[in-house]
């Protein structure tokens, strides 16, 4: 089509008055530094508008945050209850060695610590240890203290 | 001869040393160096507004058009792989975000013009097509360019774009390919539509 291109001569001539068009003087001397500062400005905004999620985040945080620390001093408390529990067990002589004897890990009732621990020391249940088949069962100190569901399983790996 | 170097001519070539500028400035941007990003709008504002304008012929839209077309380039940068040249790159924003803003505003448009240079004056064409009086020079003038921006936006936006980049910028028909990503019978076909179509709206000033 270019063989054509006469054809349309006349009109590529007038065509080029657009080339005469220009903006106001000076229009080009300030451009690029309009340029910048708009890129500035979007990132300032970009950051503002991160900052601005986090912040909307935040504010549906606190519920999350309230559960989140009641489960987290819910453990804690039940950290406390259980490290009272096994140094109340050492403080009587209780080893979590001891009751291994038998060579497998077991399940011990125990309903009496104290009576517990003296058979432990006196070596009462005979030469081979304590076997994890032949629980304990002792009730009165225990029961006088804790009531019948004092009645707990300690479990050793 | 052995163990010598052998020497050869060098031969600067502008063109080589404009395209390493020119890469060596976009790394320097992707890096965020403003400065660098400065640079390169300076080389090609002038290009890109034009473009913008001619197709909007409207001043005001052209402005925030061509001010966009950077600043989305400028945060688009991380994704420019270096498969074309900057130059191609940079006018595809400009060509699809003007055809995209005339698609949705095109309707509720205005012309606002900008004047006309003082280098018309040793056009003989142009200046033929108006009255020799000097008085009236400038109003003619005018008024043909009110027709012929007028005519110009008649035409769809492709349209619009092959002839504001191929008759008014002067941009081979192979980079406008490249630029409106399609092939270049595309661009020839196109082309040749849009002429007829605007000599038949110029027949006045044409005969």
């Amino acid at each position: 089509m270019d063989t054509k291109a006469e054809e349309f001569q006349k009109l590529r001539s007038l065509l080029s008055l657009k080339r005469h068009e220009v903006p106001p003087p000076g229009y080009f001397n300030h451009f690029a530094d309009r340029v910048i500062a708009g890129i500035e400005e979007m990132e300032v905004l970009s950051k503002d508008s991160l900052w601005e999620w986090l912040r909307s985040r935040l504010d549906i945080r606190p519920l999350l945050a309230c559960g989140f620390s009641v489960a987290l001093c819910g453990a804690i408390f039940s950290g406390l209850v259980i490290s009272q529990d096994a140094s109340f067990l050492v403080q009587h002589g209780f080893s979590p060695h001891d009751s291994d004897a038998g060579g497998s890990a077991g399940i011990r009732v125990v309903h009496d610590r104290s009576m517990a621990s003296s058979e432990f020391h006196t070596g009462s249940w005979g030469p081979s240890g304590v076997s994890s088949l032949a629980p304990v069962i002792s009730s009165s100190a225990f029961l006088s203290r804790f009531g019948p569901r004092g009645q707990r399983a300690i479990f050793f790996p | 001869m052995l163990g010598s170097p052998q020497l050869t001519p060098r031969v600067d070539d502008p063109a080589k040393d404009e395209k390493a500028l020119v890469r060596g400035l976009v790394g320097k941007a992707k890096g965020g160096d403003l400065s660098a990003y400065d640079e390169l709008v300076r080389r090609y504002q002038e290009r890109i507004y034009n473009t913008v304008y001619h197709m909007t012929s409207n001043h005001e839209d052209a402005n925030d058009l061509a001010q966009e077309v950077f600043i989305k380039a400028y945060q688009a940068l991380k994704s420019f792989k270096g498969e074309s040249s900057f130059y191609t790159w940079i006018y595809r924003i400009a060509v699809n975000r003007t055809i995209n803003f005339l698609k949705q505003n095109g309707r509720r448009r205005h012309l606002s013009l900008n004047d006309i240079d003082s280098q018309v004056e040793h056009d003989f064409f142009l200046t033929s097509l108006v009255s020799s009086e000097t008085p009236y020079r400038n109003v003619k003038l005018a008024e043909l360019q009110e027709k012929l921006n007028t005519a110009m936006s008649q035409l769809s936006e492709v349209h619009r774009m092959v002839v504001t980049l191929h008759d008014v910028q002067g941009i081979s028909h192979e980079e406008i390919g490249k630029i409106m990503d399609c092939n270049v019978g595309t661009v020839r076909s196109r082309l040749y539509y849009a002429r007829q179509q605007m000599q038949a709206m110029l027949s006045d000033y044409l005969t």
